[in-house]
């Protein structure tokens, strides 16, 4: 007696096709998942960076409200006091105070031609830079208000528009 | 003989019929994808977030800027001493702050500007004033600052678009 086995040729065929087809929607989708993940990921980073640009700003603005900038004379947490800021430029002891590689303020408006602030041409200058190292990478920068005592009309206080920049491992 | 090459033939059309449908089928979820990734790509930029904090922080200092008619307003004549309304010489100053902080025009990166303060309170909402220039038709970033002003507030809001 001899058994065989006989087995369908067709039922195989079939089997293979549909793995086969199996195969192909897998690696397809596989891909289409590839895809999206790398989309949104993209999109996760770029909200990443942008969330650190803010705090980065916002540690920049920071500075307008410490006792050493701040104009005490406003209810103003971003007004700078530049009579202040012009002294501690020329204070070797505030060169380390705060741990940065770049600190300027600058006048925005109104607007004049680019002079470094000294104590023979103040306020007709633009620009107080308290640090300046060399290679201070890119600064980040906020809109502050610059308010001094002005001593024409009897005196009075007079604020006006700048910007801070400062620049600095734990700003950037 | 001839039956086995008809049989054949059968075959391999039918094999034919399948892979045209099987093509098909990933031609259409193909195209679904790239109408579905054309949807999910066209999301807010978060980068406009950012620049609305600096408008912000802009709008915050601009509106502590001492004009030349802060000493000299007197209610009572509703001029300055110098002749200007301080409306007219607000207008100007926000207007000069403006385009010195953001520049603005036709071949610089930021092509205009709208900037808007009204009075605000439970019945009443009135323009004081409305400044604008450039166009305005293309991406645009703002911010607003309000600034209590009992019984209401003063909104201010900056666009700037680009």
């Amino acid at each position: 007696m001899n058994l065989t086995a006989s087995y369908s040729k067709k039922a195989q065929l079939k089997i293979q096709q549909m793995a086969f087809v199996l195969a192909a929607i897998i690696i397809f989708f596989a891909i289409v998942s590839i895809l999206y993940l790398s989309i949104s990921l993209r999109g996760l980073r770029g909200a990443a960076s942008s969330l650190n640009e803010q705090e980065a700003s916002e540690l920049v603005r920071k500075l307008a409200s410490t006792p050493e900038f701040s104009f005490e004379q406003n209810d103003c947490s971003n007004c700078i006091d530049l009579d202040k800021v012009l002294l501690l430029k020329s204070r070797q002891s505030y060169k380390e105070f705060w741990n940065l590689d770049f600190l300027k303020i600058e006048k925005v408006y109104p607007s004049q031609a680019s002079l470094e602030c000294e104590k023979s041409n103040y306020p007709d200058c633009s620009t107080i830079t308290i640090i300046g190292k060399e290679d201070f990478g890119s600064p980040k920068s906020a809109f502050v208000s610059l308010c001094r005592w002005e001593q024409e009309k009897g005196g009075y206080t007079k604020c006006e528009l700048g910007v801070i920049y400062a620049s600095g491992k734990d700003i950037n | 003989m001839h039956q086995e090459k008809i049989l054949t033939k059968m075959a391999s059309k039918k094999a034919q019929e399948e892979v045209v449908g099987f093509v098909f089928i990933v031609v259409i979820v193909i195209v679904i994808l790239v109408i579905f990734l054309g949807f999910m790509l066209r999301q807010d930029n978060p980068i406009n977030s950012q620049e609305s904090r600096d408008i912000y922080q802009f709008l915050d200092s601009a509106m502590q800027y001492t004009t030349s008619c802060a000493l000299s307003y007197e209610p009572a004549y509703s001029n300055c001493i110098s002749g200007e309304t301080p409306c007219a010489l607000a207008e100007k100053t926000l207007n000069d702050l403006i385009e010195s902080s953001f520049k603005i025009g036709e071949q610089a990166s930021n092509k205009g500007y709208d900037f808007k303060a009204s009075y605000t309170d439970k019945d009443l909402e009135e323009e004081i004033i409305s400044l604008s220039k450039g166009n305005c038709s293309g991406s645009l970033r703002g911010s607003e600052l309000l600034i209590s002003a009992l019984p209401g507030a003063i909104s201010n809001t900056l666009k700037i678009c680009s």
